[in-house]
């Protein structure tokens, strides 16, 4: 009993966290059509920046604020490296992964491979039915869910995300119609780092930071992606949850979990884009190619 | 020579020449150096060409841009070292077998990447090597996991010995490769390549020849795979990481991709500036993926292409270069 409430309350709170930053990979990939391999650089610097802020203002809540910022402006200069390279799929491959390889060896030399925890802007924790539960991981999966559906208003409402959403549908069209496609790929990158770096500023203090992690991050987000199934937002917090659940799962059922833990979901990724390319709640198959 | 798809104007003697010279001045390389570290840097890079040579008949030809061909390579490395180390093979016995391996790996992956195109294809590629270094990593106490298994034979009994039986790989593999490439094969691969639904039209079994195609590029990323195993003596997780299949792609990037030789004169450049980049150790990593940056950033045709407009200019005098500049010569 107390193993299933366990894996019910870390489903809810990685889940949610998870679910805004693949929200954020697959806008970079429907909108501005870049699988950007640096993805997981913006969770991962924001981390290092509360850290940084954090020794520097000795306050939880500048920190917070300040590495927000600053990793959304990470983000925009970001598109510096993609936009050269915007029409060769694999270029961008290439580019943007060369920039994540690069800024982790940066942090590795700055910060050494030493793992930093960081403190919690809400300490403490309380029982549920003899079950613990930390107030800073509710506070994360509140903020995440909140901005998520802050989000999916401001897809459908806003004359920004609908020309976000009229870039991803058809460029041409959308480009005919006066949209600017530069300016609206830049917004979306920087969105995506935004909600990357909400994410990562409230939920490392539960996780260990190291310069790896960037890599595990990115790999996760199109996994959901893929799972969920293209311009389904709903499908993105169903599949969120899907891999959280068995990625916990996984880690409480086999001694080597935490090791093999990826290569399950992998595994489930390319078993459905098999059988469901277009996902598991995809309804249509949007960028994806698959040739008859 | 062949630029990109297209001919160029270079006479027979010209050509022959230069491929004379190559690899005679690569054969006599262990007669002038006997340093044995600059002999295995040299063996290495010709296990890095066949490697890069396999990512670019699928890459460069085909537009199938794998992401994970370190796969390949490294079923090859791991197969090869448990014969050898486990159970005592020699290296001769275990080749087959290692070859065998990477077969079968490729057909396993070809079934559900060949349908898939552009980021879809990369993605399921990718998602490969990382499953297979998790299923090492699940038994360590078999695959060694971050150590792996380490105490291979050398293929010979000297390292010059060595140096001749990979150099014979790397040319043998080239040529035959080329002549494919030169012949219908390689007609047909470009047709599939610029318009697949064009080249279904003429009666081409495209689904067919993209499979054996991959069968074929993996199968030669495990020949590369086994030899290194056996020259640096390990195989170990590092042979299936992301940055060995990316090293496949900045090889044929660099060289020009579509092209066999632009595969072995970007593994001469990588190896090169592994090993210049040792000076400064701290910072190796980070120097690399700054050039990995730099190089799809500002190279948008390869090197054969300048080295050969350079051959051109040389060899056709004034009139031709201005031809060459502007490009109409391609």
């Amino acid at each position: 009993m107390d193993v299933i409430l366990n894996l019910l309350i870390y489903t809810f709170t990685t889940g949610s966290i998870y679910c805004i930053i693949a929200l954020g990979f697959s806008l970079v990939f429907g909108v501005a059509e870049i699988l950007n391999l640096m993805h997981g650089v913006y969770y991962m610097i924001s981390g290092y920046f509360v850290y940084t802020y954090y020794i520097a203002f000795n306050n939880m809540a500048i920190a917070v604020a300040l590495a927000i910022l600053s990793t959304t402006v990470f983000g925009a200069l970001s598109y510096v490296v993609v936009h050269p390279v915007l029409e060769s799929p694999f270029k961008t491959l290439l580019s943007t992964f060369a920039v994540g390889g690069a800024v982790s060896e940066i942090l590795f030399l700055v910060y050494g491979v030493t793992t930093y925890g960081l403190p919690n802007l809400l300490p403490g924790g309380f029982m549920i039915l003899n079950t613990p539960v930390i107030k800073q991981a509710i506070l994360a999966a509140g903020v995440a869910l909140f901005i998520f559906v802050c989000f999916t208003v401001f897809l459908s409402r806003s004359d920004t995300g609908r020309a976000m959403r009229a870039v991803a549908q058809n460029e041409e069209i959308a480009k005919l119609s006066g949209i600017d496609i530069n300016t609206v790929k830049f917004t979306t990158i920087m969105i995506a780092a935004f909600l990357s770096s909400v994410a990562g500023t409230l939920y490392l203090p539960l996780q260990s930071l190291n310069p790896g992690v960037w890599m595990k991050i990115t790999v996760l987000s199109f996994v959901i992606v893929v799972l969920g199934g293209m311009g389904s937002l709903g499908g993105l917090l169903m599949s969120s949850y899907i891999i959280a659940f068995t990625e916990y799962a996984t880690t409480l059922s086999f001694a080597e979990g935490s090791y093999i833990k990826t290569g399950v979901y992998l595994l489930i990724m390319v078993v459905i884009l098999m059988f469901r390319p277009q996902g598991l709640f995809g309804k249509y198959l949007g960028p994806l190619e698959v040739q008859v | 020579m062949n630029i990109g798809g297209r001919r160029l104007h270079v006479s027979l003697l010209t050509k022959n020449k230069r491929w004379v010279l190559i690899l005679g001045g690569l054969a006599c390389v262990p007669l002038i150096i006997d340093n044995p570290y600059y002999l295995k840097t040299f063996t290495i890079f010709f296990v890095y060409s066949i490697f890069a040579m396999s990512w670019d008949l699928i890459g460069g030809y085909l537009g199938i841009v794998s992401f994970g061909h370190a796969l390949f390579f490294g079923v090859a490395a791991y197969t090869t070292a448990i014969l050898n180390v486990k159970l005592n093979w020699p290296p001769l016995l275990g080749f087959p077998f290692s070859i065998a391996c990477s077969v079968l790996i490729s057909l396993v992956v070809a079934r559900p990447t060949i349908r898939l195109k552009g980021h879809y294809l990369a993605l399921v590629t990718f998602a490969f090597p990382i499953i297979t270094t998790n299923i090492l990593y699940a038994f360590p106490n078999f695959f060694g996991a971050d150590l792996g298994i380490p105490g291979l034979s050398p293929l010979s009994s000297s390292r010059t010995r060595d140096f001749y039986i990979v150099y014979s790989f790397v040319w043998v593999i080239f040529f035959l490769l080329r002549r494919m490439i030169h012949s219908d094969t390689g007609l047909i691969l470009r047709a599939i390549q610029s318009n697949e639904v064009a080249a279904m039209n003429c009666g081409i079994d495209t689904a067919s020849i993209k499979l054996k195609m991959f069968v074929l590029s993996g199968m030669l990323a495990g020949a590369a795979g086994f030899l290194y195993a056996h020259v640096i003596k390990i195989a170990s997780p590092a042979n299936l990481e992301l940055h060995m299949s990316v090293e496949a792609l900045v090889m044929c990037i660099i060289g020009g991709a579509g092209t066999l030789s632009g595969a072995i004169l970007g593994a001469v450049v990588v190896t090169i500036v592994n090993e210049l980049l040792r000076v400064i150790e701290q910072y190796r990593v980070l120097g690399y993926y700054v050039l990995v940056l730099i190089i799809v950033l500002f190279s948008p045709k390869g090197l054969t292409w300048y080295v050969d407009s350079a051959f051109t200019l040389l060899g056709k005098g004034k009139r031709r270069r201005s031809a060459v500049i502007r490009g109409e010569e391609r």
